[in-house]
């Protein structure tokens, strides 16, 4: 998720100062504080079912999941799909920034934007 | 002259032992039993790490405050977990050893005529359903401190870059010039 919002950070700060820049800029600080959400989110998760990827003393080796349910699997779902939603996103403003510099089709930009952001709503 | 009155600090109540949950006190053995007893002092240190991610505030306050009312349930599970230890030392299972003597006995193998579990006055369910209900407490505290960190009015980021995608196409199609140039289109 973190590596989504780095993405976007770097594709806007390419973007010439203008009003698409400000347009981006705002969502980009929606994508930071959405981060933020996430990320406690994660650490609620953590707090009850922690799983520490250092060590196999958990019931995990590292790099396995571990068996997740009831309230951990539901906060598991939730931050796949909001890691999913920000890269979509992500996807969604390199799409722009390209049309937006000459270097895509005008008419592709909306149903590739679409395509992107269509698919996972924001949890 | 007047005589200083010394306060004497009182004696500090004693802590429950259960208040700090713990998987090896009490020593319910190694197998079955202090595992399923180290599950209900997993869900308890859930509940404190849980509590420990919320922002300060009533949610949290409501949740601290319910802590005193777990200490009992955990020892509860001990209790059934000790007395479980106790009665069937190898778990919700027959005594290998037992089965060893009685398959050797010269008449016949009776450990054929003794079924594979031992009869259980509900200690295992009852142990089984402590620690389910302690899970559920934690459960529901995550569930609600998930929900701190819910915005249902959160901006609806899909729609904005849509937005934007189609006004940067209209102006492109409009044949705008070079990029930068929506200040007025938008």
């Amino acid at each position: 998720m973190s590596a989504a919002v780095d993405r976007a950070t770097v594709t806007v700060a390419q973007v010439p100062p203008g009003a698409v820049r400000d347009q981006l800029d705002g969502v980009l600080a929606v994508l930071r504080r959405r981060l933020d959400r996430y990320l406690r989110i994660a650490e609620i998760g953590q707090a009850l079912l922690p799983d520490d990827e250092t060590t196999d003393l958990d019931g995990t080796a590292p790099g396995m999941a571990p068996y997740l349910d009831g309230a951990a699997l539901e906060i598991d779902l939730r931050l796949r799909a909001a890691s999913a939603h920000l890269s979509a996103v992500a996807a969604a403003i390199e799409q722009i920034v390209v049309t937006d510099a000459g270097y895509r089709a005008p008419d592709e930009v909306v149903s590739a934007v679409g395509r992107l952001v269509g698919v996972p709503a924001a949890p | 002259m007047t005589r200083r009155s010394r306060t004497v600090a009182p004696d500090p109540e004693p802590a429950d032992p259960f208040d700090r949950a713990d998987a090896w006190a009490p020593a319910v053995g190694f197998g079955y039993w202090r595992a399923v007893y180290g599950g209900c002092c997993d869900a308890l240190l859930a509940y404190d790490r849980i509590t420990a991610t919320m922002p300060p505030g009533p949610l949290r306050g409501k949740l601290v405050e319910l802590r005193p009312e777990l200490p009992a349930r955990l020892a509860r599970a001990a209790r059934l977990a000790e007395v479980a230890a106790l009665l069937f030392p190898a778990g919700p299972a027959r005594e290998p050893a037992l089965l060893a003597l009685l398959a050797d006995d010269p008449l016949d193998d009776l450990s054929r005529r003794l079924s594979p579990v031992p009869p259980d006055p509900g200690l295992r369910e009852a142990l089984l359903t402590a620690r389910e209900e302690l899970w559920r407490v934690a459960e529901d505290a995550a569930r609600l401190a998930v929900r701190v960190w819910e915005n249902p009015t959160a901006t609806d980021v899909p729609a904005w870059l849509t937005g934007l995608a189609g006004g940067v196409a209209t102006a492109l199609a409009a044949g705008v010039p070079g990029p930068c140039h929506l200040e007025d289109e938008l």
